[in-house]
């Protein structure tokens, strides 16, 4: 199979609406929580979320295309290919992980009109089905960046952003595009928090994952995007490269909705499929970025399956700064993965004082030099979606 | 490919039915006329008339969506036509996946009631469940105990096409030994009211009729269907997705290139054209641009299922591929031009988001004479 490398990243995060800013708060253990400002959540029991500052001028049905377009911008310019982009001479591939679209936006609208007495009128629908809401996202940006070969737009709950990456892999990997731009969005909904508060999957105060205390998700906002190339095209032009993208393992529960396989059957399954891709022992794993939701329905059956497949290694949980961002969780996860190959260090997990017996992972609670050259990220989602992706950095030395 | 993917098991629901055997009968072939709004409730969307919870074994079917009854029907369907076990499965399916497209259901009037509301009560987790777009995908899995993999497109009207890509890809990389893999599209108001005002200001009659559908395929790497005694239907040989607006073709031209290019043969090869064509002028002009750029002169007969079976936007590619087999079995074909000398063994099917991306494939059928 053809070798696929990062070469370009991107990220928007309630930590910061950089890729430096970001992994620098990281670094800190900064909480990117605060009180939702994004609607009036006062009717909710829960009123707390990551919302990523910055944007509150811009218009609501634009949300989430502002912040993906940010993390786009930036991934393609750390690629070095803003120029070539910018010229629209070559041929890029687009897959896009969301699972809102601007949801966010519609809403607004709909209140708008309520608050005028009237309904969502055909043409504002027809405008939302075009330009904001799921592929009319896609094509948006497509069209914008000038993009013209493949597009596709990935809704696989909260594995979205992972499975756009893997399916950009894939598409590198059999030889159909030397180059595609995989990127993941969402952002705050009204409807969807209440959703989550009708599932009593709400923290009130923190996300703490595999803490005794976890109390739930935080819901969080971000977007990230990654250029993933063939390392033949990559070498060719002379880019750097972050990491190679060794193997990815996707599976499903199948067992329901909401609640994961008791025996962490998928996630297992998942976790195997993206070693035995990667042609890599367990032991060579040398972080895990988790899941980590910080509910009690996720965490021990995460903890549980990491065990078995990996033993023992280093587990890191990103949700506890920045809260749960739905579709672009997995992907902002896989960003944080190639830098922590790239600086040789691990986020920590915050809000994380007494490790749950069962949840039985080595959870970091401070910054940790990575000690070997690969990082695996672990998502699940909605419907029992999982998908492991792992990296690797052949020129990171051992220990 | 360097390995053939067959296609084993068809399965696809219509709104003139779900028999694939009767729908290649011309007395199926009325044009689906624009759905008249009898009441403020009804939509103007054609609905499958079936009773799909009859159709289904065991219990629990209360709070899926349409969309999930419809899938979980065609699914069994198609996995019934591949002479596989269609009641849930004994055992998990690591070996097999499912990949729908398929698009968000937020525009229901159930949703916008509860957020005009503003009752939490309203959102209950299972209607917040079935929010998710890729509900449907896990409901046919969880039914079926499909554990390799599920995975849900909503790039629009190309994702049933899409989907059968993906599915060919995920099989070339051994991710899955068969795959359940099309769409399905459920009517909604707010989407047959968008599609009459895109007539109206375009001033189509009748433009683009919207109806229910959903059309599911079981692909199967093909050594390991006849290892298991199954006879392919069809191969799906090549396919293509693209964006190119800048081509002289458009997106059509570069979609069909790369199909024709990945299955190794020439346009000339292309016995008939199952057309993305749906009544708008924007997408059926761009289609006739692309395939006529491809294929000059000597462009094959085409046909356009929609004209019968309405646009079904997700579903629709899939459908039409469903559709091609029955048709290319048959040899039969309600096309202008098609006088049936001519076996159907290599056919190019299509889907378009109008002038915005295409997307095409090609199925390979069994030889056999005209």
């Amino acid at each position: 199979m053809i070798p696929v490398v990062v070469t370009g990243l991107g990220l928007v995060t309630p930590l910061g609406r950089t890729l430096g800013a970001s992994w620098e708060q990281l670094l800190l253990g900064t909480s990117g929580i605060g009180t939702v400002t994004r609607f009036d959540a006062s009717w909710l029991p829960v009123q707390i979320a990551a919302e990523i500052p910055g944007y509150a001028g811009y218009p609501a049905e634009l949300l989430a295309s502002t912040c993906v377009w940010d993390a786009v911008q930036q991934g393609i310019a750390d690629a070095g290919l803003t120029e070539a982009v910018a010229a629209r001479n070559f041929s890029m591939d687009w897959i896009l992980g969301t699972t809102r679209g601007e949801l966010y936006g519609f809403e607004q609208q709909c209140y708008a009109n309520w608050r005028q007495g009237t309904g969502f009128t055909p043409a504002q629908f027809r405008g939302f089905l075009q330009a904001n809401v799921s592929y009319g996202l896609l094509d948006d940006l497509g069209d914008r960046l000038g993009f013209q070969g493949q597009r596709t737009l990935v809704s696989n709950a909260c594995a979205s952003g992972a499975y756009a990456i893997a399916l950009g892999a894939d598409q590198i990997r059999l030889g159909r595009a030397e180059r595609v731009l995989c990127a993941a969005v969402d952002v705050l909904s009204e409807s969807y928090y209440a959703g989550f508060c009708g599932l009593r999957s709400l923290a009130p105060d923190a996300c703490r994952p595999f803490d005794r205390e976890r109390r739930g998700l935080v819901i969080g906002e971000a977007a990230a995007a990654i250029v993933l190339e063939s390392e033949v095209a990559a070498r060719r032009r002379g880019a750097r490269v972050w990491a190679t993208l060794a193997g990815t393992g996707w599976s499903c529960d199948a067992h329901h909705l909401a609640i994961p396989h008791p025996e962490g059957q998928g996630t297992m399954l998942a976790l195997r499929r993206a070693l035995a891709e990667a042609g890599m022992a367990a032991e060579a794993v040398a972080g895990v970025i988790a899941h980590g939701t910080g509910t009690w329905g996720n965490d021990p059956v995460e903890a549980r399956a990491i065990c078995r497949v990996l033993g023992k290694p280093p587990v890191t949980a990103p949700k506890s700064m920045l809260g749960h961002s739905m579709g672009a969780a997995s992907a902002v996860e896989a960003v944080i993965a190639v830098l922590a190959l790239e600086h040789g260090l691990l986020p920590p997990t915050i809000s994380h004082t007494q490790t749950d017996p069962e949840c039985p992972v080595d959870c970091v609670t401070a910054p940790r030099p990575l000690n070997g050259k690969a990082v695996l990220t672990n998502a699940s989602g909605f419907g029992g979606n999982n998908a492991c992706l792992i990296f690797t950095q052949e020129s990171r030395r051992d220990g | 490919m360097a390995n053939p993917i067959a296609i084993t098991g068809v399965g696809l629901l219509t709104v003139k039915g779900d028999d694939l055997a009767t729908l290649v009968k011309p007395a199926m072939h009325t044009p689906l006329p624009v759905k008249e709004q009898e009441s403020p409730e009804e939509g103007l969307v054609w609905q499958v008339p079936l009773d799909l919870k009859a159709r289904l074994t065991g219990t629990g079917w209360r709070h899926h969506t349409r969309s999930a009854l419809m899938a979980c029907v065609a699914a069994q369907a198609a996995l019934r036509d591949a002479g596989m076990a269609f009641e849930p499965m004994d055992k998990a399916a690591e070996g097999m996946a499912v990949i729908l497209g398929y698009n968000t259901d937020i525009f229901s009037p159930a949703f916008q009631r509860a957020l005009k509301n503003q009752d939490l009560l309203e959102i209950t987790p299972p209607y917040f469940l079935s929010m998710s777009v890729n509900a449907v995908a896990s409901q046919v899995s969880i039914w079926l105990k499909i554990q390799g993999f599920a995975l849900t497109l909503t790039s629009g009207f190309t994702a049933g096409l899409e989907s059968l890509a993906a599915a060919a890809q995920a099989l070339e990389l051994g991710r899955a030994q068969a795959v359940l893999a099309g769409g399905v599209e459920e009517a909604t108001q707010p989407l047959g009211q968008s599609f009459a005002l895109q007539n109206q200001e375009a001033g189509h009659v009748p433009g683009v009729v919207p109806a229910e559908g959903c059309g599911l395929l079981l692909l199967e790497q093909e050594a390991l269907a006849r290892a298991r005694g199954a006879r392919p239907r069809a191969w799906l040989d090549g396919y293509g997705w693209a964006a190119a607006r800048g081509a002289a073709g458009g997106p059509f031209q570069t979609a069909i290139e790369l199909a024709l290019q990945q299955a190794g043969i020439g346009p000339e090869q292309i016995d008939i054209i199952f057309s993305a064509a749906n009544g708008d002028a924007v997408l059926d002009e761009a289609e006739a641009r692309g395939v006529s750029t491809v294929f000059g002169k000597h462009r094959p007969a085409s046909t356009a299922v929609k004209s019968w079976i309405g646009e079904t936007l997700h579903a629709g590619g899939s459908l039409a591929a469903a559709l091609a087999i029955g048709f290319g079995e048959q040899c039969v074909l309600p096309a202008p031009g098609w006088n049936g000398a001519r076996a159907m063994q290599r056919i190019l099917v299509l889907a378009a988001d109008r002038d915005r991306k295409a997307a095409a494939v090609i199925l390979r059928l069994p030889q056999r004479s005209a």
